[in-house]
């Protein structure tokens, strides 16, 4: 009898031996290659003022604005035009705005990469989101869209003064004090109008477009705040998933929705929530942020946080929803920081430099 | 019910106009109402609120109320400017936001939640010329639309009346001026109107009233009590409901009309008023070819 027992336990663990011999060979994971940031160059932008690249778009022109400076550099490390700046610019990879102030207000220009005049601008507070060309109107609650020559596409007054603002490729949202939500298509057409409502107090803090323009997230009310995502159903927008929040914000708040079309990313008091568009991910990304900016490398499947904290920054690296890889500090004071892909670009005084993310 | 209570009530708040009627709910926030610029000046459009010097520095929270918004940066998280550099939002009980814009960007008191009446919200730079000061706007969120902050505060003293500086007609791009011509073809005109109230700082300002009367029958009256917004465009007056584009110039003059002048003798009278009552009135009397 106990050789018989003693024979079914040799057998349980020579099948116990067989089944992780099994799971290695067949089911086992690869170990990911171990992440690196690797410095690329540092340019100087006070010697680059004289480098002026051929009129046009050009594909790896980056642009930067600094407190004194703003223009462009190359993603290989070339300097473009630099201009000397008393405050922020608006810049974008295609063209900039140069205010030139005459007797009773402010005239401006808009400007290829090179420097060169592309049109006069009649604008009130220019401005760029997602690239496109806006401007600020009728006392912040109107806002104007442009087209790449500087001509006035559209003008859109907005109930009151906005709060938030997001755009997408042809979708501009704003959010307004008394919380709701306006979106206008690329024809200066009312898209959507939607109050979110559910707290005490209704105000838009903060709010994300896709580049799609398929997907909006916001952050709004006071006591409670609460998350909301609404997608594109047909011609019109509904809640697709939303959340009460611990929150008790009563300033700006980023909201950002990924390039992904499915995760979004936005400011809490203990990081940095991801949240999905149908309400399936709710994770939280242990960085401290007053305000970020995130990339998505989404071949590597990578994606790329900027933190910012006061005058502290750091880079962080991590794969979604929210598995953290990396963290980077920058210098403190880094006025600029570009991300592009798995590329960081940062500048300080008159430099800037990049480094890449990289698996090896 | 008062006159001020009547004014408020037309301009479509008749909760608040129940509220306040017998009290000014709110105080001047800056300069104790010295405003440079009021309710419907030409700044950049239709100024939806008050604008200030600002010569002793502080803005005070108009009412009892509570921190619904506080920014200071220059732009928003996607772009936007933040006009001035700041902005603060208060929402009080009677359903009546007030906006403050263009504090000094590091004055402003961010950590307050519970406002009280007078409690300071931040510093203002004095300011002169074109450039933008302080500025105050009273939003009522239940029925979406800016009041001009006149009706709702403590009244100023006021014994300056506008001022006309000039009435044109205006047909096919063409202006004649009604002080300087005694004749015009009949036709179809605009009547472009430029005139202001002295701010008590002696700014050129926004009236409160405007009339046109042809021939004795009056053709239009505008109240400057209410701005909003309908599906992108701006509306203006809560009576006359007109769109911001329709009524104000891109220089600032008053776009009226409209009018078919037929041959013979037109009467064509333009009264202005203030908020205190002051008028002006002027009148043209022209042959109509």
């Amino acid at each position: 009898m106990s050789e018989g027992k003693g024979r079914r336990s040799v057998f349980a663990v020579l099948v116990a031996v067989v089944l992780i011999a099994v799971y290695f060979f067949v089911f086992a994971e690869p170990l990911r290659p171990e992440l690196s940031a690797a410095p690329l160059w540092t340019i100087s932008l006070s010697a680059s003022t004289a480098a002026t690249p051929p009129d046009g778009a050009d594909p790896t022109a980056v642009s930067f604005s600094t407190a004194s400076r703003f223009g462009y550099f190359y993603t290989d490390g070339s300097p473009g035009f630099v201009g000397e700046a008393s405050g922020p610019v608006p810049v974008s990879d295609s063209s900039y705005v140069r205010a030139e102030a005459v007797p009773g207000g402010v005239n401006y220009s808009l400007r290829s990469p090179a420097g060169s005049a592309i049109a006069d601008l009649d604008a009130s507070a220019p401005f760029y989101s997602s690239g496109r060309l806006f401007s600020a109107e009728a006392d912040g609650s109107g806002v104007a869209a442009y087209d790449g020559g500087g001509n006035r596409l559209w003008s859109y007054a907005f109930p009151c003064q906005l709060s938030a603002f997001s755009a997408g490729d042809d979708l501009a949202v704003g959010g307004t004090v008394d919380g709701w939500l306006e979106g206008v298509d690329s024809a200066g057409r009312r898209a959507f109008a939607f109050a979110p409502g559910g707290s005490r107090l209704q105000v838009a803090l903060g709010l994300g477009v896709s580049r799609s323009g398929k997907w909006i997230a916001a952050v709004t009310g006071v006591d409670r705040q609460r998350l909301v995502v609404l997608g594109r159903g047909g011609a019109d927008y509904r809640v697709a998933s939303h959340r009460y929040l611990g929150s008790d914000y009563r300033e700006p708040v980023r909201v950002v929705v990924l390039d992904d079309d499915r995760h979004v990313l936005y400011r809490r008091p203990d990081g940095v929530g991801v949240w999905s568009v149908d309400g399936e991910v709710d994770e939280l990304l242990p960085v401290k942020a007053d305000d970020f900016d995130v990339s998505l490398d989404e071949e590597r499947g990578l994606a790329l946080l900027v933190a910012r904290r006061g005058k502290k920054a750091e880079v962080v690296a991590f794969r979604l929803p929210a598995t953290l890889l990396g963290r980077v500090p920058l210098p403190d004071g880094s006025e600029y920081v570009r991300l592009i892909g798995s590329s960081v670009y940062f500048g300080a005084g008159d430099t800037i430099s990049r480094f890449d993310f990289m698996e090896e | 019910m008062s006159i001020r209570a009547v004014r408020i009530a037309a301009a479509g708040s008749v909760a608040l106009a129940a509220a306040i009627a017998s009290s000014f709910a709110f105080d001047w926030p800056a300069d104790s109402g010295r405003y440079r610029f009021g309710f419907g000046s030409p700044r950049d459009g239709f100024m939806r609120g008050v604008e200030f010097g600002s010569s002793d520095g502080t803005v005070r929270a108009a009412d009892d109320g509570e921190l619904a918004f506080a920014a200071s940066c220059p732009s928003l998280p996607g772009g936007y400017p933040l006009i001035g550099g700041s902005m603060i939002v208060v929402a009080h009980a009677s359903d009546i936001t007030t906006v403050y814009a263009g504090l000094d960007p590091g004055s402003i008191s961010s950590y307050l939640r519970n406002v009280r009446k007078g409690d300071i919200l931040g510093r203002a730079e004095p300011v002169a010329g074109p450039g933008r000061g302080a500025a105050f706007y009273a939003y009522d969120a239940k029925e979406r639309r800016y009041i001009n902050p006149l009706i709702l505060m403590p009244s100023l003293p006021d014994d300056k009346p506008p001022v006309i500086r000039s009435a044109v007609l205006v047909s096919d791009g063409k202006e004649t001026a009604l002080a300087a011509s005694k004749a015009v073809r009949q036709g179809s005109y605009l009547l472009l109107v430029d005139a202001f109230d002295p701010s008590p700082t002696g700014e050129p300002a926004a009236p409160y009233e405007v009339r046109v009367m042809l021939d004795g029958s009056e053709r239009e009256r505008v109240v400057y009590d209410a701005a909003w917004a309908e599906g992108g465009r701006p509306n203006l007056f809560s009576g006359a409901r007109l769109g911001e584009h329709d009524f104000l110039a891109s220089d600032g003059r008053m776009r009226f009309g409209p009018y078919a002048l037929a041959r013979g003798r037109a009467v064509i009278s333009v009264a202005v008023s203030d908020f205190a009552g002051n008028k002006r009135e002027q009148t043209y009397s022209i042959i109509v070819q």
